[in-house]
């Protein structure tokens, strides 16, 4: 990121001295006192909560949600704490860069102020950086939900610092295999699909770093929705379906659609675009 | 005073100066003309026929109400245009302008014809005469030439302004006519009214075709004698209205005018000695151009949304920066950040010459008192630390996006009243909060925390969907139906689950039995 984007050109290495002294050094400072006991948001996860230090989402830092595949219920985990920082608060929840439409009719479902969304959409990756930093230091955000693509640790530095000073939760979604790299973030969070399949949908959570501990190990947290239960009666839906083309017209002119809509099984550009959002689902 | 007659409620100290145009079709199209070539003959047409003509034109001889065949056998090199109304008004609106530097009470009058109330104004300018002379220098220099008269009430000093007006198309450097106007204020009597209209032919009054005529048939010429006549008389034969005319005419009764407002513009430009090759140079005479638009919306308690920046030079096309705010704001520094934003991606000349600023479309300032604790993390109204944030920090966030990132890049979300999933909800701007609130809560059908749009289609293998392995189907079908009016079928929609543990909301196209994505439980 060039420095250009930043506001303060202080004397760099000067603070960055200073900084480096802060953070080795005992050094009491009457800003960080409350550090130690600040209370987290609660996210509505009692599970989740028992394993957070402050007993919930941090209001400021950053948190890395690392995931693979979208869909696990990355965002189900955080959205009840989002409504309630949209409730509590009058800043604003800011989004750079989502990977699809963030749908308002579900937000709305989690009880989510829809006034209180702040969508930003930057055409690459600097300027979504850049975003996301202003956003953090503006002071008008109580929660910036980001998705940076490749990000390096010093990025991440920053955005911690800026975090810190603007009073805002920074959640940063990026893949697994970053797991592997240390990162300056405070409170890093591998999700993982649950591997028992119940009624009630759950997600495999593994802290991998938080504030006054170790990582945890991976333990599971029941996600207070029904989505994965299954209909009991679904087979009988789905062969209707099957009748349906027993009866429909022959196999040979079944390409030969009366509807302008349908694409073909087999026709090169529907395969690119199936390629396409399979890399961006994560496969 | 010594007739009771004026009416009470009328101001006695009002002075009017008329500025008639009696030649303002012909001017707007004359005053492009060096002097040098004005031997040139210009005729204004109206019907195919001459309506206007200049001087070089009546040397020809052609006059008024000629027609084209005429003007071109009289002379070959006449220049014909058609008459253009609108243009004049825009002109006449131009000059009442222009004349509000000499007193605010402007007034447009029948579109060619301005008024002005100068009492206020005489000292400043050292009397009646002198403010005559600026007017006419002026109004010369711009290309326009006018006709004047004073008088107490506006309708008579119209009315003595066209009379100086020589009707018969005379040439625009006609002198004025000798008729004395000038009243001192404190005269502004029936009496003297009357004795300073008296010469004045009755055509010029402003009414009724049928009155003049009338009159005419009386054997009346001069507004004298009209005035000598008894006045009861006068409104049983010519109806109320002709009276109110006189009356007004007279300052027997008043005759409110409506002046105009002049729209606050702002306009400052910098001219370079030495063109500017670098964009960083500019930030010295930007802030000082800056600096003067924060002072004149200081001076009027204004503020505004969009400021725009142009950049000339002689050898190119001049650029232009604009720069938009969230909320109107009267901030120098919020002004330059968001202008050096926007130079930072500017990609425009390698030289520059000279810079302006301009600004218009003002509203009015909201102005509050500072917060006390400003810049100490503290709130003054809750003492919550930085919980609440307040509305320029939320505006300066979205002025800085939109200027780096461009305007349509930052929106909000908002539920629509529709029940097909794709129009159920909408992006909407920031600043204008418009959000739709559902009256009762609707049947809670789960929905996926992302939409694609449009939905991506999906291979499938004997009546499954496939995506990277089978998909299998969790929940539903859950129909929805689309109208006819859009031509789509109904769908059926289920939840699905992956292989990978993935949720998503998938439905099946009754029309053709085809799959598709449409959401990601995320």
């Amino acid at each position: 990121m060039k420095e250009n984007g930043v506001g303060k050109s202080q004397d760099k290495s000067m603070s960055e001295a200073l900084h480096n002294l802060l953070q080795t050094s005992g050094i009491w400072r009457a800003s960080s006192i409350d550090h130690g006991v600040k209370l987290g948001i609660p996210s509505a996860y009692p599970e989740l909560d028992r394993q957070l230090p402050g007993g919930g989402w941090p209001r400021d830092g950053v948190t890395e949600l690392l995931h693979d595949h979208q869909g696990l219920g990355e965002l189900r985990l955080i959205t009840p704490a989002l409504a309630q920082l949209s409730r509590e608060q009058t800043r604003w929840i800011t989004w750079v860069a989502p990977p699809y439409i963030p749908y308002a009719p579900a937000l709305a479902a989690q009880n989510i102020d829809l006034s209180s969304l702040l969508m930003v959409t930057p055409g690459n990756g600097k300027d979504a950086l850049w975003a996301i930093e202003k956003a953090l230091l503006s002071h008008s955000c109580s929660a910036v939900l980001a998705w940076p693509g490749t990000i390096r640790n010093k990025d991440i530095r920053r955005l911690q610092v800026a975090a810190r000073e603007g009073n805002c939760w920074s959640i940063l979604f990026r893949p697994t295999q970053a797991a592997r790299q240390a990162s300056p973030a405070e409170l890093r969070i591998q999700l993982e699909p649950s591997p028992v399949l119940s009624d009630r949908s759950s997600i495999q959570v593994c802290i991998l770093k938080r504030r006054g501990g170790w990582g945890s190990d991976p333990f599971s947290v029941s996600l207070k929705d029904s989505l994965s239960r299954t209909t009991p009666s679904f087979p009988e839906f789905i062969v209707p379906g099957a009748e349906k083309k027993s009866d429909r017209r022959p196999d040979n002119d079944r390409f030969i659609s009366d509807d302008s809509r349908s694409v073909s099984d087999d026709s090169p550009a529907d395969e690119r675009r199936l390629i396409s959002v399979n890399r961006r689902l994560g496969f | 005073m010594a007739n009771g007659m004026a009416a009470s409620n009328y101001s006695n100290n009002a002075l009017w100066l008329c500025l008639h145009f009696p030649h303002l079709p012909l001017e707007i199209f004359t005053r492009a003309i060096a002097p040098e070539k004005a031997q040139h003959p210009v005729v204004i047409l109206e019907r195919q026929r001459v309506a206007f003509l200049n001087r070089a034109a009546i040397d020809t001889g052609i006059q008024i109400n000629s027609s084209m065949d005429t003007a071109y056998s009289l002379s070959a090199l006449v220049t014909s245009i058609e008459r253009d109304e609108k243009k004049e008004i825009a002109a006449i609106n131009y000059l009442a302008h222009w004349c509000y530097q000499f007193t605010p009470t402007v007034c447009v009058k029948n579109n060619h014809s301005l008024l002005l109330e100068i009492s206020g104004c005489l000292k400043l300018f050292g009397g009646l005469n002198a403010i005559r002379q600026r007017v006419s220098t002026g109004l010369q220099s711009l290309g326009y030439n006018c006709r004047m008269a004073a008088c107490a009430t506006p309708l008579g000093a119209l009315l003595l302004a066209k009379a100086n007006a020589d009707d018969t198309g005379s040439p625009i450097e006609a002198t004025l006519q000798p008729i004395k106007a000038t009243l001192q204020p404190n005269d502004a009597t029936r009496q003297t009214i009357e004795s300073s209209l008296q010469r004045v032919a009755i055509v010029y009054m402003e009414t009724d075709e049928a009155i003049l005529t009338s009159l005419h048939n009386m054997g009346i010429q001069r507004m004298g004698e009209l005035f000598a006549l008894p006045i009861s008389g006068l409104g049983k034969r010519f109806g109320q209205q002709f009276m109110d005319y006189l009356y007004r005419l007279t300052g027997a009764k008043a005759d409110p005018q409506q002046s105009i407002r002049p729209a606050p513009r702002f306009f400052s430009e910098i001219h370079f000695l030495t063109d500017v090759t670098n964009s960083q140079s500019l930030i010295f005479p930007m802030k000082r151009l800056l600096a003067e638009l924060t002072d004149f919306l200081t001076c009027r308690q204004l503020t505004i949304d969009k400021f725009v920046w142009q950049l000339k030079h002689r050898n190119h096309p001049s650029e232009s920066i604009t720069v938009h705010m969230a909320n109107p704001e009267n901030n120098r520094a919020v002004f330059l950040a968001l202008t050096q934003l926007q130079l930072e991606q500017f990609q425009g000349m390698s030289e520059i010459g000279s810079l302006t600023l301009n600004a218009k479309r003002f509203s009015p300032a909201n102005l509050q008192a500072a917060n006390l604790f400003h810049g100490t993390g503290f709130r003054q109204t809750d003492g919550r630390i930085h919980q609440q944030g307040n509305r320029e920090e939320h505006a300066m966030l979205l002025n800085m996006f939109r200027a780096r990132l461009g305007p349509g890049t930052c929106f909000g979300l908002s539920l629509a009243n529709d029940h097909r999933p794709e129009k159920a909800w909408q992006r909407i701007r920031l600043d204008h909060k418009e959000y739709w609130h559902p009256d009762e809560s609707e049947p809670n059908n789960p929905r996926p925390l992302y939409l694609l749009n449009p939905a991506r289609p999906l291979r499938e293998n004997r009546g499954t969907p496939l995506l990277h392995g089978q998909l299998q189907l969790l929940q539903g079908p859950e129909r929805i139906d689309f109208g006819w009016w859009e031509q789509n079928t109904p769908r059926d929609y289920y939840i699905a689950r992956h292989n990978s543990g993935a949720l998503y909301w998938v439905f099946n196209h009754l029309a053709n039995g085809k799959w598709y994505l449409h959401g990601i439980f995320s």
